[in-house]
């Protein structure tokens, strides 16, 4: 199966099998060059064998890893940290990853325009809301506020719209992911 | 790491505690049920419905529903709280800190039901507990204070009138409060209604005392807090200093003591103002004195805080003196078994806050299961720590997961250990703040020791830089690991359909199966 991966804005193809062994090499491909990479499940460490010398396994340590996936949405946020093999600060990976199916996209983009919602990225209580159905906000304005862990933490328009639906009242408990307010489309 | 031959408690105690109540729950309680069993003494853990699967509630000899999440159902709510100290006839009850570790009324609670109160007494904390008192009280003793109201604010009329005296900016903080919850910094006269209006509000909501003062707010000053530790017959000394100066939003992230601040007579200095201070309040078991620090010369008393403080860890590895340990002794009615000059500074010791907080947006809390841990461990480690595999992080309380604590014979030395400890500490599931102090830690200006609480801020774009962002020559490594890590998150057992107590060993990709869809789709369009 083919993967499209960004990081930072690049792509790249990679190749994975369907399923991955644990601890038993196993062929993949970036780019289209193939390597050979090895899978420690229960350690949650990735050995890359070295291509110029045979039998050296690089390791990629993972402190953390999570891998969120939204409804209707179909690319994958993942984030990692892990500490490459020669280093001493672990790398801190955000990537954007995503099904490489060719002619895909095209499809996507005629799509056109989709009503923007507005996420939670917290698990906590809804305190205040702070627009209502219709309103005009702009970027940087605030919406809601949500409780968690002692804090009132706002949650802020990214860009300016018109208020198409409140998704949550006051006093609700949301979970991450879960769908806040959503917005028109502003015609510019 | 070493403990410490002072810890020997030789002179039989005349008041012996056999079980111990704690009445908090994450790390802390570990810590209180590890100093407890050290002793051995027995505890009893209090648990909120959202923490019944905690460590404490397994490591503790007994345990304690306290119905509901909220802390003001659970862990603030007193009637229950001395139901269940009489339910489970502990005879003594250790606060920890944060929750009901600094009300007098709770305390006093706690002795009418006739346990012991692990920390000072009542009269003390109503002293120097609450913020304002212990102002006016140390006013009396000549120990210089930042200028502010001398009263809780009634309203915003109120805070209006200090105004001209204050000025701006001004910060806004709960007489109660404490641990950096509870406070706003006012810088126009615009906002004090709306900063007003919020402090109350958390200062009732978290600390159950609405009253709020004002004072002076001084711009990125250093904060120093000097350990103090009595007993209950007038003796008492001070365990040096820590400098937390490393803070968010007033929200202590890593601490080290000593402070690179300080030369050693400026440490005596400051070490003997603060056992006046204490002194004065009539203090007696664990406590820390609070300065802001305008320079070396300038240092004003802050606030005391009458409790355990979540970093006294760093004390306790370079005095070698078990804190937590010397509170229970002390409220077993013993004497201090060492005096100032028994101890001594040794070396370095550092502590970063693990909190389940994303440092790379804006520190937004991240609660939920973690899927996996892995402690560091090695020469100069240690880990204060209630997570485990498994385990759901509550969105009910604080966001501290796990202190990581250091010690190494020099700054730099313990630094390095530092690092070290953070790269092999694994947590999954949540973020957490372990790379935020990576990038703290390599800084140079926190290296070379010239920092202020203003660190963060001023540092803002360097920060940014430092977060999701993979070094030249990473890239390809990295795409490798994305597109695994995508593959593995879809790794599902195919359900049985027969309960979920069969173990099965097959499994179907979900990717396969969007794969075959999307080209059904494709075909059909």
């Amino acid at each position: 199966m083919q993967w499209k991966v960004s990081i930072s804005g690049k792509d790249r193809l990679v190749t994975m099998p369907d399923l991955i062994p644990d601890n038993v090499p196993f062929p993949a491909s970036i780019e289209g060059r193939s390597v050979q990479l090895r899978w420690q499940r229960a350690t949650r460490a990735l050995f890359i064998l070295n291509p110029k010398v045979s039998g050296v396994w690089a390791s990629l340590n993972l402190r953390t890893k999570s891998v969120n996936k939204f409804a209707g949405e179909s690319d994958l946020l993942v984030s990692s940290e892990y500490l490459p093999a020669g280093a001493k600060i672990p790398v801190v990976l955000d990537a954007t990853v995503s099904l490489y199916i060719p002619g895909q996209e095209t499809r996507e983009g005629a799509k056109g325009k989709k009503p923007k919602v507005v996420r939670s990225q917290i698990t906590g209580k809804v305190l205040k809301v702070l627009v209502k159905l219709g309103d005009s906000v702009g970027a940087g304005d605030a919406l809601l506020i949500i409780e968690a862990m002692k804090m009132e933490n706002r949650v802020l328009a990214t860009s300016p719209g018109i208020v198409e639906a409140v998704k949550v009242t006051e006093g609700e408990m949301v979970s991450t992911g879960a769908e806040l307010v959503r917005f028109k489309q502003v015609m510019t | 790491m070493s403990s410490h031959n002072k810890d020997s408690s030789a002179n039989s105690s005349p008041r012996r505690i056999k079980r111990i109540m704690i009445a908090n729950r994450g790390e802390i309680a570990l810590r209180i049920i590890r100093a407890a069993r050290d002793l051995g003494i027995e505890t009893v853990a209090l648990y909120s419905d959202a923490d019944q699967f905690s460590l404490h509630v397994k490591l503790a000899d007994y345990s304690v529903r306290l119905a509901g999440n909220t802390p003001l159902e659970t862990y603030l709510n007193v009637p229950v709280l001395i139901q269940a100290l009489k339910d489970s006839k502990a005879d003594a009850v250790h606060p920890g800190y944060g929750f009901l570790s600094e009300s007098a009324d709770f305390a006093e609670a706690v002795t009418a039901a006739g346990a012991k109160f692990i920390g000072p007494s009542a009269a003390s904390m109503r002293k120097m507990g609450d913020k304002i008192e212990a102002k006016k009280l140390m006013k009396s003793h000549k120990v210089q204070c930042v200028p502010g109201s001398e009263n809780p604010l009634k309203d915003v009329e109120d805070l209006r009138r200090h105004v001209k005296e204050v000025g701006f900016p001004m910060i806004l903080k709960a007489s109660a409060g404490g641990g950096g919850r509870g406070m706003r910094v006012v810088r126009t006269e615009n906002d004090l209604a709306e900063s007003f209006a919020a402090c109350t509000r958390e200062a009732a909501s978290y600390f159950g005392n609405p009253a709020v003062f004002c004072e002076r707010y001084i711009e990125n000053p250093r904060h120093i807090e000097v350990q103090v530790l009595f007993d209950e017959h007038g003796n008492g000394v001070h365990l040096f200093e820590r400098d937390c100066s490393i803070q968010r939003r007033h929200q202590k992230l890593i601490e080290e003591a000593p402070s690179m601040f300080l030369n050693a007579e400026q440490r005596a200095e400051i070490g003997r103002r603060a056992v006046v201070a204490a002194k004065a309040a009539g203090y007696s078991s664990a406590g820390t004195i609070e300065f802001i620090c305008e320079s070396p010369e300038k240092i004003y008393f802050m606030e005391m805080n009458t409790r355990i403080q979540v970093e006294h860890t760093v004390s306790e590895e370079i005095s070698d003196i078990d804190l937590v340990r010397w509170q229970i002794l002390v409220a077993s009615g013993e004497t201090l078994a060492f005096k100032q000059e028994d101890i001594h500074l040794r070396g370095w010791s550092f502590e970063a806050r693990i909190n389940a907080e994303d440092p790379a947006k804006g520190f937004l809390p991240g609660p939920g299961r973690v899927n996996q841990v892995r402690f560091p461990a090695g020469p100069g480690i240690r880990v204060d720590s209630h997570l485990y595999a498994g385990y759901e992080i509550p969105q009910f309380y604080d966001s501290m997961v796990a202190k990581l604590i250091v010690w190494g014979p020099t700054r730099e030395i313990a630094i390095e250990r530092m690092l070290r400890a953070l790269s092999e500490f694994e947590i999954d599931g949540v973020p957490t703040t372990s790379k935020f102090h990576e990038a703290v830690l390599r800084h140079p200006l926190f290296r070379a020791g010239t920092f202020n609480t203003g660190f963060i801020e001023q540092q803002a774009e360097y920060f940014k830089g430092v977060f999701g962002t993979v070094p030249e020559g990473c890239e390809d490594h990295a795409s490798l690991l994305a597109a695994l890590l995508a593959v593995e998150e879809n790794r599902r057992p195919v359900d049985s359909g027969i309960g979920g107590s069969v173990a099965v060993k097959s499994e179907r990709s979900l990717w396969r199966d969007r794969a075959r869809l999307e080209a059904t789709n494709r075909g059909g369009a």
